[in-house]
Order: C-alpha cells, then structure tokens, then sequence
C-alpha cells in the first residue's frame, strides 16, 4: 500500500516539479528505470505469492539499478553501449512480462 | 514477509513452483536468512514454461495468495521496510516521470535518415526564412532611425526659424550685448520727439541691431511713431500691431546687436546724436554686454495674405 502510494506519489512529483536531469546520469535513468520496474513487479509477484520481504526487495532493487547502470556505462567505454543496452532492455522486458504472466494468473485466475 | 514461503527463496533460479509441492515442511527460515541477497522475491528465472505450474498448485493448495493475499498485503503497514519500499517506489515515480518528460517529442535518434533529411530541410528553411525576416526588419529599423533623424533636424530647423521670425516680429523677447541710448528731448522741438526716435529706430538697423525696444513699446516692421500732441509735454505714441503705447521723455532705446557699431551709428555726423544736441536734448549711449529686450508684440493672424507653397513659388 505504502509502495502503491509512493509510486503515484513519485510520478505525481515528477510531473509537478519537472526537475531536470543532471547530464551524467542520462543515459543511466532509462535503463535503470527499466531496472527498478522489473524489481517493483518482482516484488509485486513475490507478494502475491505470499513471499514478499521488504529486505530482499531493496536489495533487489538498488542492485538492479547499480548492475543495470554499470552495464550501460562498460557498454559505453567498450563501444557498444546501444547495442548492451538494448540486450538488458530485452532481458529485463522478458522478465517483466512473465512476471506479469504469473501476476495476472494470481489476480485473475487466467 | 508474513506469509511468505522459503522455499522459493533458497532456490531462486531453479523451479521453485515445484518445490512448495514436494518440500512443504522444509526448514525455511535458515535458508532464507542465509541467501538473502538472490532474489527471492522476484522469481522470474523460471520462465515462461515454468509458470503455468507454478499457477496450478498455488490456486488449490495456498489460499494465502491471489486476490485474498493482495487484499492483506494493501493494509499498510508502516515498518521501515515498508516505508523503505515506499521510498524506492517514490524515487522510481518520480525517475519515470521525469525520463517520460524529457523523451517527449525530442528522441531524433530513433527517425530514420529520410525523415531526418525532412527535418533538417524544414530547420534549414525555417531558418532562411528567419534570416530574410530579420535582414527586413533590421532595414526598416535603419530607415525608421534615419527618418527620425531627419525629423528632428526638420524640427531643429524650424525652431530655428520660429526664433529668428519671433525676434523679427517681436513675439519672442530677445537678449544679447547692445546698446541702452537715454534721449531726452524737451516738448515740441523741431524735428519733433518722434521725428528723432524714428531717426534714431532707422539708424540702429543700419547698424544692424536685431531687436528694439523704445519705453515698454517693442519696435518691429510696422511700429509708427506719432507726436502724441494731446498732453503737450512731447510724449510720442508708439504703436504697433498691438496698439499705440505712449512713451515720454526721456526715452530709453534698448538695441540688441554689436554694440561697438550701434554706438558709433549714434554719432554720425546730421545723424542722431548731432540733431538730438542740436534741438537741445541730450543723448547717452552705453554700450552692455547683456541686453534684454522684454516688451513683446502680438502676431496678428494675416487677413488676406497667403503663404505659397515653396513648390509653386518657382
């Protein structure tokens, strides 16, 4: 619930206040908002399957978004930061639709 | 984490929707605690396939789960770990928020090169097009400059020339380095009083003075001077286009001009000053650095003449 309320809330704020990014972190936000989703629906999933820790939770978290970030970054030094970042966008899309495969099985039975 | 079943969680990346099924009593809590860090709560791994298994025996077996568990987990509860995770999700609304913003409408990387070649011909006219703008309006700016200076050199001008018109015709009072002539006349000499003055007016525009004024009355073009013969004391009415004004003896000339020249115009021989000692008056010229000729005259509006258009005077 609490988690709900802070994601309307973030995205509420973000709107009002449009701050604006600082440059060295552009081309990390994306990929880490990717990141961070696929925890939240992880975590959305583990709820409903009655194995949710908020311990594991944030770790899964932050860490998601530091790998996902530090992917895109040896990408970039390497020269194939579009290409990287493409393959862990896939990834962690994948991982999000299933996740919300077994989601929408929980809620809806289908 | 009230209801959560361990299992899963020591074997994240395996299938753990069996394992609830064939290990229900497992010690959990050691495993659990032990590897926290894989993630136990997000059990993607298994992958497509897995979860329609894992679905099956959740719906019968664990009545915790689905919607009943939704409805329990929404009740807040306020530990740190919920508020940390509330936290995070805050900080992932407002990144989403923030990277949909700034993704709007800008994202060129993504067009194709034809679409791109568009956009840049469009920028490129556009940018002509503000070009040919500018250069006009900065033309227009420079004629409306020029043409504003010329206006006020126009209007210099014609102040110039209200000026020099107003002293002429005695609307404007003047000032400069003239002459200050003191006549005294006795009554009824020959030439008489106004004989003289008007002697005296000729020859200091002779000398070029530029303004006069005789008593109160100012001398212009058309002033006349009548003996005024009524009081008999040798009064001399000046009159001009705003009416006689009486002057007496003795008289006070104010002549605005160069006063070296008016002074000596005042001693020629038969001039003035011989013909005013001859009838036995008696002049004084002295010569000011600073004469003000105050007394003014009205311009009366012309009755009947009318100015020619410089255009068809030639």
């Amino acid at each position: 619930m609490i988690a709900a309320v802070g994601l309307v809330l973030g995205i509420v704020l973000g709107l009002v206040l449009d701050p604006s990014v600082p440059p060295w972190l552009q081309p990390y936000l994306p990929i880490a908002v990717v990141a961070a989703l696929d925890a939240v629906f992880g975590g959305f999933r583990a709820l409903l399957d009655g194995i949710f820790d908020d311990r594991v939770f944030i770790v899964s978290f932050l860490s998601n978004v530091v790998v996902a970030a530090v992917i895109v970054y040896l990408g970039d030094q390497l020269g194939v930061g579009s290409q990287l970042s493409t393959g862990v966008i896939v990834v962690l899309g994948i991982r999000i639709f299933s996740n919300v495969a077994s989601i929408r099985r929980h809620l809806f039975k289908a | 984490m009230s209801a959560r079943s361990p299992e899963p969680t020591g074997q994240p990346t395996g299938q753990p929707t069996e394992q609830p099924d064939e290990q229900p009593g497992v010690l959990p809590g050691q495993l659990a605690l032990d590897l926290p860090a894989p993630e136990p709560d997000r059990v993607p791994e298994p992958g497509p396939a897995a979860l329609p298994a894992a679905e099956r025996p959740g719906s019968g077996g664990r009545p915790v789960t689905g919607m009943r568990g939704l409805r329990a987990a929404l009740a807040p509860r306020a530990t740190r770990g919920q508020v940390v995770v509330g936290l995070l999700c805050l900080l992932l609304g407002v990144a989403v928020a923030v990277q949909v913003r700034q993704r709007t409408g800008a994202d060129l990387a993504g067009l194709p090169q034809s679409e791109l070649l568009g956009l840049l011909d469009d920028a490129t006219d556009r940018s002509d097009r503000l070009q040919r703008e500018i250069s006009e309006l900065e033309t227009a700016r420079g004629q409306l400059e020029a043409s504003g200076d010329q206006q006020a050199a126009a209007r210099e001008l014609a102040q110039q020339r209200l000026d020099t018109l107003g002293i002429l015709a005695g609307t404007l009072p003047a000032s400069g380095p003239g002459i200050r002539l003191t006549v005294q006349v006795p009554a009824g000499t020959t030439p008489s009083a106004a004989t003289l003055l008007l002697g005296a007016v000729q020859e200091l525009r002779d000398a070029g003075a530029e303004a006069i004024q005789i008593g109160d009355a100012r001398v212009v073009a058309s002033t006349a001077f009548t003996d005024d013969t009524s009081s008999g004391d040798g009064a001399v009415a000046v009159t001009g286009p705003g009416g006689p004004v009486v002057v007496r003896a003795p008289f006070t000339v104010l002549a605005v001009g160069g006063a070296q020249t008016l002074a000596s115009a005042m001693e020629f021989p038969d001039g003035v000053g011989p013909t005013v000692r001859r009838v036995g008056g008696s002049i004084s010229v002295e010569q000011l650095d600073q004469v003000d000729v105050t007394a003014l005259q009205p311009a009366p509006e012309p009755a009947y003449a009318r100015p020619v258009d410089p255009a068809d005077a030639g």
